[in-house]
């Protein structure tokens, strides 16, 4: 039997390779960390844009402080890559773009709170200091303790010397772990302000933090459960109690066991 | 982006300047000048001690020949030991450690990493060698003592050498940390590569015909042997700490966040003589962890004492690594009881320390029992019949630790009365090394705010001294625990039954054993007694928590 000739199919056209995506604030590809056998986060995608301003949320345990970690550098992912604006993490220009303030404030035994802002303030090249400090801290209500050892403060206002110090040098990318805690009520407001700040001057806001007065003014949030993500998505409508234990943010089915 | 870091760095220097110059200002001169004093008095007191120990015969012709053909094998493998406590602590996150702070504020900066850790890398290699030289040079002392000056080797000479040699071997723990640890190398590939270079220089010692090894080079130095090798050795260890220096920048942010709360506390125990705190927190800087799943499970013959079950529980949660170093050090104390067989009586201190520290690792269940004493207290037991009941497994934990002692010395001395002499000296020597490490373990640390410490009305040389002692009494119980292996040496000479000597002084430790273990049941008692005879008025209110009970 001759063979009919095959009409030639017509080509179809490769598909346009999407252009890549310029670098956003941060973009996190697969970061994950073992301590031995124990995973304390699995393999993590998350790319935030610049001047966005999200929420991490999770319980005890569930990986936050470990990815903020990672993505300050202060611990090495198992895998995985990620990026600040573009460079890598412990780079020179990723450390320049992101502040960070950590749940554990942490202090030199030997510099007043005026000596560590001069000292945190020209470490990252910002010679116009000084006015900033005095505006620093008399936001926070500590312009009286500038010559005190913050080492000596209170837990309060550590936090606050903290905060003082994750906002005197110019940063692209804020990132805050569990800021609210041991705050007085004139404290929270003060942060808040700030934050808002930082985000209407252009910077991305990161905060793992469970207090709704903040949560409520983010536009996306991110919860981490035993080192999963769980979420990652719009927070209107969303109930942050439910969604740090379900897996069912939106409360679409409930009376289902998970 | 280069303005900032160059501005960050000037930064980081005037800081570092105006904290070095206020640090200074605020020295308490007097203070430091009478820790100076204290320091050279004890060292003093300690050296004079040592050296007085050394009353040996001088070495004769052969066994100084003997020294310096095999002195550089037996070096390079210590050389080797050291480096591989270097690549190990490297692979943990070592050698450096800077302020929590420092971490946090300068090494998240943009600024040159390497210019901010050059200055730690360059500081602690510079203590370990001033310790090593130090080190060195008492041990070229020592050895200057049996070399008579007529072989052209003066003491000058011998001191000279061994601090050089004293220096290098220091310096190489530090070298050996900073190039592994910078270069990030895999902790398994560590292990295998630093378990690897000691087989070699173990080959070298011990197997004919003696391959080359590359460590014994820097041996030639502490024998003070000029050999071109020796010459090239040394700069090749130089270039390598130069290339350690030179990379400090790439040391893990993560191993140095995790040192700086730890070597804080670490220093502060240290200053506490908290021998406990200090094995817990070396622990945590090595990342020393229980196994979570058990060597063996704890069969039910043994499971009608609680005690025992807890103790035996304990140890089968022990880590590998835990019991290699065990073994290493039963094996350190019986290479250096063959030393004192061989004539050099003060390597007796080393085999003692060694078995100290064996023994804080065996009494781990007792130091746990010790350290929740509110557990313990809760508990409807006296607190010293509990703490004597822990005792029995630490001490049978010894067994076989003993016999790979025996049979490392049957090594060196293949005869059978190594095995008879093994015995008697090693088994009271590592019950010395326990009772020693129960001893701190049960007095624990010093509280500097008790009522009860009368130090504070001490003049200060009274005071210093009883703290002294308090620190010193638990090692030198198990230094004690190591003198049968003299009484083997002295029956050897003097042509006495060997076996009755060693029975005889095997009998006297074994009296301190025991009395250890009775201090530790009366312990409370013997202290309320103690307070009730200094103050009266506190005998109707003051009581024990065993009295209670």
């Amino acid at each position: 039997m001759a063979r009919t000739p095959r009409t030639p199919r017509p080509r179809t056209p490769e598909p346009e390779q999407p252009a890549p995506l310029p670098p956003g604030a941060l973009d996190i590809v697969g970061i994950a960390k073992n301590y031995g056998d124990a995973p304390a986060l699995e393999p993590v995608n998350l790319r935030v844009e610049h001047g966005e301003r999200v929420a991490l949320i999770g319980h005890n345990g569930s990986g936050k402080t470990t990815m903020i970690r990672i993505i300050t550098g202060l611990l090495d992912a198992t895998e995985g890559e990620s990026t600040i604006c573009g460079h890598a993490i412990g780079s020179i220009g990723a450390r320049a773009a992101v502040s960070y303030v950590a749940d554990q404030p942490t202090f030199y035994d030997d510099l007043t709170l005026w000596e560590h802002l001069e000292y945190v303030a020209r470490l990252h090249g910002n010679a116009e200091w000084e006015q900033q400090a005095a505006d620093l801290l008399g936001h926070l209500g500590l312009y009286d303790r500038a010559d005190d050892m913050p080492n000596r403060f209170s837990r309060g206002l550590k936090q606050k010397a903290a905060l003082a110090l994750g906002f005197i040098r110019p940063f692209e990318v804020l990132i805050v772990d569990e800021p609210f805690v041991g705050l007085d009520s004139a404290g929270k407001e003060a942060l808040l302000e700030l934050l808002a700040q930082a985000s209407d001057d252009g910077a991305t806001v990161v905060v793992a933090t469970h207090e709704l007065s903040f949560v409520h003014t983010v536009s996306r949030i991110v919860a981490l459960r035993d080192g999963r993500m769980v979420y990652d998505g719009p927070s209107a409508g969303i109930d942050v109690d439910r969604l740090v234990r379900t897996e069912d943010p939106a409360g679409e089915h409930d009376g289902e066991r998970n | 982006m280069t303005t900032a870091t160059s501005v960050g760095i000037d930064a980081l220097r005037q800081m570092r300047t105006d904290r070095r110059r206020r640090r200074v200002a605020d020295m308490e001169w007097f203070e430091l000048l009478y820790r100076v004093y204290i320091t050279a008095l004890i060292g003093g007191f300690v050296l004079v001690w040592l050296s007085s120990l050394v009353t040996d015969a001088p070495f004769t012709q052969n066994q100084f020949g003997t020294l310096i053909h095999e002195g550089p094998r037996y070096t390079g493998l210590l050389i080797a030991v050291v480096w591989f406590l270097g690549m190990r602590s490297g692979a943990n996150g070592g050698p450096v450690s800077v302020e929590e702070a420092e971490v946090r504020h300068v090494l998240l900066a943009p600024v040159n990493r390497a210019a901010v850790l050059r200055h730690p890398a360059v500081q602690r290699l510079r203590t370990m060698a001033f310790t090593g030289t130090l080190a060195g040079g008492v041990t070229g002392l020592v050895l200057s003592k049996r070399v008579p000056r007529a072989w052209g080797h003066g003491p000058n000479q011998w001191i000279i050498c061994g601090a050089l040699a004293g220096a290098l071997i220091a310096a190489s723990f530090v070298i050996a940390a900073l190039l592994v640890h910078s270069f990030r190398i895999d902790r398994r590939v560590v292990t295998v590569t630093a378990v690897a270079i000691v087989a070699w220089h173990a080959a070298s010692a011990f197997l004919a015909p003696h391959p080359w090894a590359p460590f014994n080079e820097l041996g030639h130095v502490a024998l003070a042997m000029v050999h071109p090798s020796g010459v090239v050795a040394v700069a090749v260890l130089l270039a390598l700490a130069a290339v350690g220096v030179w990379r400090a920048g790439h040391l893990s942010i993560e191993a140095l966040a995790r040192r700086s709360a730890l070597v804080s506390q670490l220093k502060f125990a240290v200053t506490l003589q908290d021998i406990r705190t200090v094995v817990l927190l070396r622990r945590q800087l090595s990342q020393e962890h229980m196994r979570e799943k058990p060597w063996f499970t704890v069969p039910s013959a043994l499971r009608r004492n609680i005690v025992v079950t807890r103790c035996l529980r304990s140890l089968a949660h022990f880590p590998a690594r835990r019991m290699a170093r065990m073994v290493l050090l039963a094996v350190t104390s019986a290479v250096s009881i063959v030393a004192v067989w061989r004539g050099t009586t003060p390597a007796l201190v080393v085999s003692g320390l060694a078995l100290f520290m064996l023994g804080l690792d065996v009494i781990e269940p007792l130091s746990q029992e010790v350290d929740q004493p509110d557990r313990t207290d809760a508990l409807p037991v006296e607190r010293g019949l509990l703490l004597t009941q822990h005792l029995l497994v630490p001490a049978l934990t010894t067994v076989p630790f003993v016999l790979v002692g025996v049979a490392v010395a049957y090594a060196f001395e293949p005869h059978g009365m190594t095995i008879i002499a093994g015995v008697l000296i090693g088994s009271p020597a590592a019950l010395a090394g326990v009772a020693g490490a129960v001893i701190n373990a049960v007095k624990g640390a010093p509280d500097p705010l008790s009522e009860a410490n009368s130090g504070l009305y001490m003049p200060p040389e009274v005071s210093g001294m009883t703290t002294v002692v308090r620190a010193a009494w638990p090692p030198v119980v198990a230094i004690i625990g190591s003198t049968p292996a003299v009484a083997l040496v002295k029956a050897s000479e003097n042509g006495d039954n060997i076996p009755a000597a060693l029975v005889r002084t095997a009998l006297g430790i074994g009296m301190v054993c025991f009395l250890t273990a009775g201090w530790v049941r009366q312990r409370e008692k013997i202290r309320a007694a103690f307070r009730n005879f200094a103050n009266p008025q506190n005998s109707s209110s003051a009581s024990t928590p065993s009295q209670k009970v």
